[in-house]
């Protein structure tokens, strides 16, 4: 008698806390997330601001361009018919097969 | 020797199973999880193909995947240090997902998978290559693949021979067809990678007044190469597509509520007009360079319809081969083909005749789920009966959802997951509009006809059209006999089919053809708007629950709509474009 009250009391008690610990989650959930998008954004921007950003200054200073833009300005300012291909050379032909483990 | 081809992470998230060279499964994720154009890792489309393969993971020899990941990154880290500090937004959208998934593709794979297997990587174009050519019908064949952006190719060329691809030249980012097709479909207040093939149906309702423009901000060679003043683009480190001097050219962005005008319209036309011109050049291009006379095309702009009915027509080319999953969903099926017969060396052995790649549901399963939601269905006794009532239903002009073996693979329902309905009605447009599809009125509805009779109908310099990516005019004789399946420029987007193919779809039309005289349906696809086409009974029986269509022929069973009541709800309340 005294065994089954001793668990009926341990489940209950059991059921509580799970109740408590869901309600404490439901409120630091949301809080929980805001401070990872603030942590997120803190962090990416740090990245770009500082590294993509020193690489993208120091890059320019030397005059080195990551996408083709200027040129395509360049043509149609003039308004002229520029006669060079836009066709780059890729040869993709049958590789050894370690060279398809590569990701690049 | 088993092949697994997955692509994913960008959008059209696929499949593919290939066994000892043949191609025995393929699907897209979203229609499993209804999402559409769900880019997340494809783990219910492999698993549907490993079981469709009779095999399981450990079975599989190398998995294929559709490009490589760092030469991509390369790409999106040039854009970003070039357009700094501008692209901070869009560098603080997409970094996220590239540090969580795409720069670890191998061992997410591993993980999803349970995978201890190789990974090979195929670059994104080689994929479209490979899925257009090492499954057509040609021993070789001119190449060409055109599409947004694979990792900085926006379109290639090449050729293939037996089971190898030679690809030669390419066309970088940011200069782009697809991507300048997906800017037009943006500034008309349509969504992109999901509605350029609104823009196309558009386009005859227009003129080509903006061509000039157009040729103002696209420098377009001979050899069909292009270069653009990207004054006029945004994508290239934003969210957005136009930029202000595009809206400045074009005038301000359609929102998706407003009326489509004819200034609209004949932007749209202009759009199709000088896409045609860079094709065609891009074209006759590659056939000097290859004098092959067989072409095949992939990437997303190969479903340009429009334009690849008339490749024939404005290029040298006599045969032309398109992969039905043109877009990104088929670079998976590309990815194990090449696996399979280049990298590996086996010979070519099969031809992709049928897009009936998909799971098919048995009899006692549908029978269990109508029997489980006491379901009022009717069972017809015999195939024979099935295609006599069909006909009937459709001859009555009733909207009809068929439901019948293997889902099909590619964008387009062709019959196995299909909504058909009278093409002789004048009303049926109209009728399919307001009670199931709720288009926008100026898309047209594609018809299916029988094999043997498509000369009769359309001016058409071949026999058949299984995958309906091509649009071909309707004999001018003809017009008034389908009017529902007629474009306003007398055109349609065909569809053929034949005892062979698929006996059940053939024998509706040819039962309809005795009742009306016409051997041409409208077929459009089984979907609530917005969603994905149907793959499951279940979704089947939503979706004619949730529209108009009056009767589900799913298999050899009926349901008729107003036998179940208690199972109608209203689609429109949750569709979205």
């Amino acid at each position: 008698m005294h065994h089954k009250l001793y668990k009926q009391n341990i489940v209950h008690g059991i059921y509580m806390l799970k109740k408590v610990l869901n309600a404490i989650k439901s409120v630091l959930e949301p809080i929980s997330k805001v401070i990872a998008n603030v942590i997120n954004f803190i962090l990416l921007a740090i990245v770009y601001f500082i590294g993509v950003g020193m690489v993208s200054l120091a890059m320019k200073l030397f005059g080195k361009h990551f996408l083709e833009l200027k040129k395509q300005n360049k043509a149609m300012e003039n308004k002229g018919v520029s006669h060079e291909s836009n066709w780059q050379e890729h040869t993709v032909t049958k590789q050894p097969l370690e060279q398809y483990y590569r990701t690049f | 020797m088993n092949i697994l081809g997955i692509s994913c992470f960008y959008h059209d998230a696929a499949a593919c199973l290939m066994k000892d060279g043949i191609v025995v499964a393929a699907a897209e994720e979203e229609r499993f999880t209804r999402k559409k154009h769900d880019t997340s890792f494809p783990i219910n489309a492999v698993n549907y193909c490993l079981k469709e393969g009779g095999i399981v993971i450990n079975q599989v020899n190398y998995i294929g995947f559709y490009e490589k990941p760092l030469l991509k990154f390369e790409r999106l880290l040039s854009q970003h240090l070039e357009m700094f500090p501008l692209s901070f937004w869009s560098f603080y959208n997409a970094l996220p997902s590239w540090l969580n998934e795409k720069l670890r593709v191998p061992s997410v794979i591993r993980k999803k998978l349970k995978y201890k297997g190789d990974v090979l990587f195929i670059e994104h174009h080689l994929a479209h290559a490979a899925s257009a050519f090492l499954v057509s019908p040609y021993e070789e064949a001119a190449i060409l693949t055109v599409d947004g952006v694979g990792e900085w190719a926006t379109a290639s060329y090449g050729y293939g021979k037996g089971s190898d691809i030679t690809l030669l030249k390419e066309l970088r980012f940011p200069n782009s067809v697809g991507l300048l097709y997906s800017t037009v479909t943006a500034h008309l207040g349509f969504s992109v990678n999901n509605s350029e093939y609104k823009v196309m149906g558009l386009s005859p309702y227009g003129k080509p007044a903006y061509y000039d423009n157009f040729k103002k901000i696209v420098n377009i060679q001979e050899d069909g190469s292009i270069e653009f003043d990207m004054d006029y683009f945004d994508y290239h480190y934003k969210m957005t597509m136009p930029s202000k001097k595009f809206i400045e050219e074009f005038g301000p962005i359609r929102n998706p509520t407003d009326e489509v005008t004819q200034k609209h319209k004949d932007i749209a036309a202009s759009l199709q007009k000088i896409t045609e011109e860079i094709l065609f050049k891009m074209l006759n291009h590659l056939y000097k360079e290859t004098k092959m006379k067989n072409l095949c095309m992939a990437g997303g702009v190969a479903l340009n319809s429009v334009a690849n009915g008339k490749i024939t027509k404005n290029t040298p080319f006599k045969d032309v081969w398109i992969q039905p999953a043109a877009s990104d969903a088929g670079t998976s099926l590309g990815a194990a083909a090449y696996v399979h017969n280049t990298i590996i060396g086996n010979k070519r052995k099969y031809v992709m005749k049928s897009a009936y790649l998909g799971p098919s549901f048995s009899m006692g399963y549908i029978k269990n789920f109508l029997d489980n939601n006491k379901i009022a269905y009717k069972t017809f006794k015999s195939d024979e009966a099935l295609v006599k009532m069909t006909a009937r239903l459709i001859y009555e002009n009733h909207v009809v959802g068929w439901f019948q073996g293997r889902m099909e693979w590619g964008p387009r329902a062709l019959g196995a997951r299909s909504i058909l309905s009278n093409a002789a009605n004048t009303k049926m447009k109209d009728i399919l509009n307001l009670k199931v599809k709720h288009r926008e009125h100026f898309r047209p509805f594609a018809p299916v006809v029988s094999k043997e009779d498509v000369y009769d109908y359309f001016e058409i310099d071949k026999d058949e059209e299984p995958f309906m990516l091509f649009v071909y005019p309707f004999r001018e004789d003809k017009r008034k006999l389908v009017p529902s399946v007629v474009h306003v420029d007398g055109t349609g987007r065909l569809q053929t089919t034949s005892k062979e193919e698929n006996p059940l779809y053939y024998g509706v039309i040819k039962e309809f053809e005795k009742l009306s005289g016409v051997p041409i349906l409208i077929n459009t696809s089984f979907n609530i708007r917005g969603e994905p086409i149907v793959c499951t009974p279940e979704n089947a029986y939503k979706c004619m629950m949730g529209t108009g269509i009056d009767y589900l022929v799913m298999e050899k069973f009926l349901i008729k709509r107003e036998d179940n009541p208690k199972d109608m709800w209203d689609s429109e309340k949750i569709a979205r474009d």
